[in-house]
């Protein structure tokens, strides 16, 4: 029993502290830069895929047209994936700069492969509907494909309930530039107190802003020493020469890609200056039901390409066992560390370990109970707060 | 405390999302949007 708990520690601490602190070591030791110089600009073919969109898609084109980017080397596509609603006179605004094309519902990878069939540039941008992106991330997503190893750019996803620490960073660094900057810094740190009184009524959106820049800063390092594991959905890129027809039923299209271009031999990096922006996901209900989605999408991705668990096929494979298939692990791992510490719990050591690990499930109780009430306390505010957060965080960094 | 709670919660969320998940690619379940 012994043996199944500290197997059971070994493989939590190894995914969430050791991987993190060898990829930390690595990048330091053997940091593999990619070529950037200079923003060369290139023909962009911009995919978005969209599903009875038409009450956000209109500011999404606009968000996209106001991009600091050429307009003739700069193609908008937008699959309507069976749309029933508006989106068709939205489209209908905007022809002659958007090319609509029209399938019946068939998902979102069918949606993109669509939508891919019609691009004509070079490189492929893949966006969402709701998200916004900042003026040049554009320009900077497709910077590091001056480098020909490079074969795809993930850029950097900022959520709302982040975007008070981006604020905050702001609003000092323009406090340090000088007093013709104060005025500004304070109208920010103002707008910082607001989102947090905001963010602060979403337990989930805390907890996940603090997940979701763990997970940056670990696509960050992997970008360092090789490639990332996958893209932000909202905001990558790649070669159309490298993109391959996905199926039908993907769930992870932006792992998916990513992951082929990687075992094609070219490098998925990510680019953090190239910023889209969006809210965190209201509720702990949608919160979980996007997981579940992304990880079920993360099993899925074997049965596609079961090539991702061979080291001889997988250039990343000691990345992709450590923070994918280490991520899967994880649960069943607590579950037998907490039943093991139970069974070894006649020892003073292993009781400990017990007691810490009730406190955790109680304090997660208590957590759960604060997303509910904090749920009932915190309706229709909340919701039109943040749908108008990304857009401010875009202006922001204009 | 409640910052805790709420990563301690967020925690074992995405744990039973990963189950959750696994049991729902084996099913074939539909978690498509």
């Amino acid at each position: 029993m012994s043996a199944i708990f500290w197997l059971s520690v070994a493989v939590i601490a190894y995914v969430y502290v050791g991987y993190p602190l060898l990829l930390r070591a690595w990048a330091r030791l053997r940091p593999k830069p990619y070529i950037a110089t200079g923003t060369p600009i290139r023909g962009v073919s911009i995919v978005i895929a969209a599903r009875d969109e038409g009450a956000r898609l209109g500011a999404r084109i606009e968000n996209l047209l106001s991009l600091d980017y050429p307009a003739n080397r700069r193609q908008i596509i937008v699959v309507c994936d069976g749309c029933t609603d508006d989106t068709d006179d939205v489209l209908a605004r905007y022809s002659g700069v958007v090319e609509p094309v029209r399938v019946p519902p068939s998902g979102k990878a069918a949606s993109l492969n669509a939508g891919v069939a019609r691009a004509r540039f070079e490189i492929l941008v893949f966006a969402d509907a709701r998200q916004v992106f900042a003026p040049d991330a554009v320009r900077e997503l497709v910077a590091p494909f001056q480098d020909p190893a490079v074969g795809a750019v993930t850029g950097e996803l900022l959520l709302d309930c982040e975007s008070a620490l981006f604020s905050n960073r702001r609003a000092m660094a323009d406090r340090r530039r000088g007093h013709s900057n104060q005025l500004r810094g304070v109208a920010l740190e103002r707008r910082v107190r607001a989102d947090r009184r905001r963010t602060i009524l979403s337990t989930i959106a805390d907890g996940v802003g603090y997940y979701w820049r763990y997970e940056k800063q670990l696509r960050r390092l992997e970008s360092r020493v090789g490639s990332t594991l996958g893209a932000t959905g909202a905001i990558y890129a790649m070669r159309r020469a490298l993109w391959r027809p996905l199926p039908a039923d993907t769930l992870l299209d932006d792992v998916l890609a990513p992951m082929r271009v990687v075992m094609a031999g070219s490098r998925v990096v990510f680019n953090e200056r190239a910023r889209a922006f969006d809210r965190a996901t209201p509720d702990a209900d949608a919160e979980s039901r996007r997981k579940i989605r992304t990880l079920a999408g993360n099993y899925q991705i074997l049965w596609i390409e079961p090539g991702l668990l061979l080291p001889w096929r997988n250039p990343v494979w000691l990345q992709y066992a450590s923070h994918k298939i280490g991520r899967l692990l994880v649960p069943y791992a607590m579950l037998a560390l907490f039943f093991a510490s139970i069974a070894l719990s006649g020892s003073t050591f292993y009781r400990a370990i017990l007691a810490a690990q009730v406190t955790f499930y109680m304090l997660a109780g208590y957590g759960a109970v604060l997303e509910l009430t904090s749920r009932d306390e915190a309706p229709a505010r909340q919701s039109t707060a943040r749908n108008d957060s990304a857009r401010r965080a875009a202006q922001e960094v204009a | 405390m409640s910052r805790v709670a709420r990563l301690a919660y967020t925690v074992v969320m995405m744990n039973y999302a990963a189950v959750a998940g696994l049991f729902a690619a084996v099913r074939g379940r539909r978690v498509w949007k």
